[in-house]
Formats: C-alpha cells, structure tokens, sequence
C-alpha cells in the first residue's frame, strides 16, 4: 500500500526528529508540577456520594440552561425575522430556520444552518451560514435555492461539507436581475457522514475525453467498492468546511439514473439522512436596494 | 496510581502532551495553561485510571479535553479566530523538519498527524484521544497526507517521496 509506504518513511523521520521542550517552557512545566502536587496532598480522597450529588447538580443545571436557550430562541426567533424583513439596511432578510432544535431539555447535536439575502443593485445574494459546533461527525448539506421560480429548485451539483467544530459561508449569487423585488425560495437538508472511509480525488474530475478518464474512474470504482465515501476536495479558505461534491463511479450513476448520487449514498449506507435534525425550506422577498 | 510513577511519567510525556495541545491550540500560552490544567487534572483523577499501561492515552486525552474547554472559552470570550496565533515557540526544533511542516498544516491534520507520526497511535486509538469518530480521522489523515506529500514535493526531497 502506497499510503503504509508513506507513513512507515514518516514515522521514521519523526522517530529521527530532535525536537525539545524549550527551557522556560520546562520551567513552567515543573511548576504545574509542584501546584498539581501541593493540592494533591491536600485534596480528601472524593466521596462518591458527593460526587453523585454532583453529578445531579450538572444534569439539573444542563437541564435548566437547555430550558433557557429554547426560551431565548423562541422570544429572540421571530421578532429578528419581522424586523429585519421591514428593514432597509443591506442585510435585508435574516431567517435562522434551523435553529438547534431542543427535545426534553437536551440540545440536539446537529449542524445549524441560516440564510440572509440581500437585492443590491442587480445582484441578489442568498448568503448562507454553516456550522458544525456542537457533534462530532462530519455532515454533509446538500442545498437548494431559486430565483422567482421556487417550482423549478433543484439541488446544487455540490453539497457543503462540515467537519467537527467547522463552520463556513457560502454565497449563491444571481446577477443583472432587472426587477423591483426579488423573491429567492430555499430548502436545505444536512446528511451525516457514516462511511467509513473517504475517498478524495486526486485532482479535478475527468471527462470520458481526457487522457487518464479511464484509470481515474478505475480508483474511484475500487474506492466505491470498498464503500468509501468519494468526494472532490473542496478550495476550501479554512480547510474544513466548504463546498464539494460527491463523487460515483460515471458507471454507477448511468445504472442509476432515477438517483441522485447523494440518494444513492444513503441507500448504501455511506450517508445517513439527517432531516430530522436538520433540514428546512423558506422564501424570502427583498425590495432591491441602490 | 503511585504519585511517584505518575510524576516520573509526567516529566517524561510532557513533549507529547504539549505537541497534542500546540496541535490544538497553536497558541504558546493556551497550550502551556492546557497542560498546566491536564496536570492538575492527572493528579485529581490518578485513582480512576485502573490500568497503567493506558497512561499515556490517558494524559493525552486529558489534554486534548483541557485544550477544548480553552477553545470553547476562548470561543465564547474573544471568539476563536481572534484565539488563535501562529508560532510554536515551546519548542526547538530544526526547519524542513516533519514537525516543522506538520506546522504549517491546518490544526486539525495537524492534531491527527502529530499522534499518528510522533506517537505511534491507530486511528481508533487517535479518535478515542481526540473525540473524534473514526471516519473523521481517517479522513484528516487522508487529506493531511496528501498535503504532506505535496509539501516534500515541493522541498528538496522529491526523490525521496517519488514514489508514492
């Protein structure tokens, strides 16, 4: 295996490597030491009925701040959504339709997504808000959105990738509208990566016309089998979170027509629809702004 | 565990707790006040680790959960990208190094990269110290990696890496 290779040659040089703590950072270092030892020495052994007490105390507090958010969000909610719809600053719609959704006090760990819009000039701009902060699994979310014609939304050809604790903002733009208002309708739904493995292409994805299309859909064709995940890396500003797509074999996807190929993902079990937990649709009408 | 064994260990894994928090962190003051924390933590919860051979997975799971409670503070007091600095000053080491470039990734290849290369650890054993699923370290590795590669391509060591 060409990665065993690579990495038994870097563990090697790792292994080489003289890399040492700096002496003012071992200064510190000991001194840590002697604290951790001080209250050491004067901490009782813990008693574990305390320590179950306290336990109940995070819960009841967990509980009660859960309670507070799900208040926070529905007094905060609506009254955002109105104002900022009347209002003639730039920013002109803001709708936080996926806010963490809050079941018996426990915060759902899912992705949360918010869409603004705004009519500049020509230009409409539906800027959405991604973010992953609060679960450990990668999601994918797979958008929507049209200008005018909400009958004709179709999703778009790449999906918005957020590893752990990532977040990203991304733009779909639609420029010379010629019209007075401007009405952009939206549908998101978030899928949870549950491949094992992903696969990312080497570079960019190739036609049947170019030169290597054939050993390119050979090693996304072992990938598949092998039930990777294959995505095309992403020019991603933060490295963890952006747009990419999802990636067949063309074989697959010409067997499978009637899919798409995130559906056909679920179906495998490499992704896991998440729609429960995070999914949402709106419209928004914004006057355009000089 | 005996404090004595537990301070020996401590002095000797200190270098991997502080790679772990500067992979985390990259902020030479955070890291420093993550370990000071993950020591005071080690001391606190020595009677809880039965088996003496986990220790090291031990500490640095330690760490790692000390690195995040400064995250999720930082994040909520200055926000995170205002936390975070360049420089990984606790430490010498020479340019065009494996850690030297491990530096120049983004944090989390780095987190991943780091225990895998410098510490010998599965993917499972990393994704259980980190908190981390599975599918998301291998593919951290998949894309460390890959950047990694292209890196040393771009260096003076072209030959070495052809062929992969």
């Amino acid at each position: 295996m060409k990665s065993d290779r690579f990495d038994e040659l870097m563990r090697n040089r790792a292994r080489q490597e003289k890399i040492t703590v700096r002496h003012e950072t071992d200064l510190l270092f000991q001194n840590a030491m002697k604290r951790a030892r001080v209250e050491a020495a004067r901490q009782p052994e813990p008693i574990r009925e305390k320590s179950s007490r306290k336990a109940w105390a995070i819960v009841a507090a967990e509980c009660i701040a859960a309670e507070c958010i799900a208040a926070a969000v529905l007094l905060l909610w609506a009254p955002v959504c109105d104002v900022t719809r009347q209002s003639a600053v730039q920013r002109q719609t803001s709708h936080t339709v996926a806010m963490k959704p809050v079941t018996q006090g426990v915060i759902n760990k899912s992705p949360s997504v918010r869409f603004d819009m705004v009519y500049l000039q020509n230009t409409v701009t539906l800027e959405g808000r991604f973010e992953n902060l609060v679960d450990d699994d990668t999601w994918l979310v797979q958008c929507e959105a049209m200008l005018d014609q909400p009958e004709q939304m179709k999703p778009l050809e790449y999906v918005i990738m957020l590893e752990p604790g990532a977040e990203c903002v991304h733009q779909m733009v639609w420029e010379n509208v010629d019209t007075q208002q401007a009405k952009v309708s939206w549908r998101y739904t978030a899928y949870r990566v549950t491949a094992d493995m992903l696969y990312w292409l080497d570079g960019e994805v190739l036609s049947p016309t170019d030169e290597d299309y054939l050993d390119q859909q050979l090693l996304m064709q072992d990938a598949f089998e092998t039930q990777a995940l294959i995505l095309e890396a992403g020019d991603w500003s933060n490295g963890m979170a952006g747009p990419v797509r999802v990636l067949l074999p063309d074989q697959y996807i010409d067997e499978h027509a009637e899919l798409s190929v995130v559906e056909y993902c679920v179906q495998n079990g490499l992704l896991e629809d998440g729609s429960q937990l995070c999914s949402g649709e709106d419209t928004a009408i914004c006057t355009k702004l000089q | 565990m005996e404090r004595a064994l537990l301070d020996e260990q401590l002095w000797i894994l200190r270098d991997s707790m502080l790679r772990v928090a500067i992979s985390i962190l990259h902020h030479r003051q955070n890291a420093e006040d993550a370990v000071s924390n993950a020591i005071l933590q080690a001391y606190r919860k020595r009677d809880s680790l039965r088996n003496d051979d986990a220790l090291k997975s031990w500490l640095l799971r330690i760490t790692a959960n000390c690195c995040y409670d400064l995250v999720r503070k930082d994040k909520r007091e200055r926000g995170y990208a205002e936390g975070l600095q360049p420089g990984v000053q606790m430490f010498d080491y020479q340019e065009n190094t494996l850690f030297d470039m491990l530096t120049r990734l983004p944090l989390p290849l780095m987190q991943v990269l780091n225990l895998y290369y410098y510490e010998n650890y599965s993917t499972a054993e990393i994704a259980d110290i980190l908190g981390l699923s599975g599918a998301t370290v291998r593919m951290r590795m998949t894309r460390g990696r890959k950047l990694l590669k292209q890196m040393l391509q771009e260096g003076e060591e072209a030959d070495e890496i052809r062929s992969f």
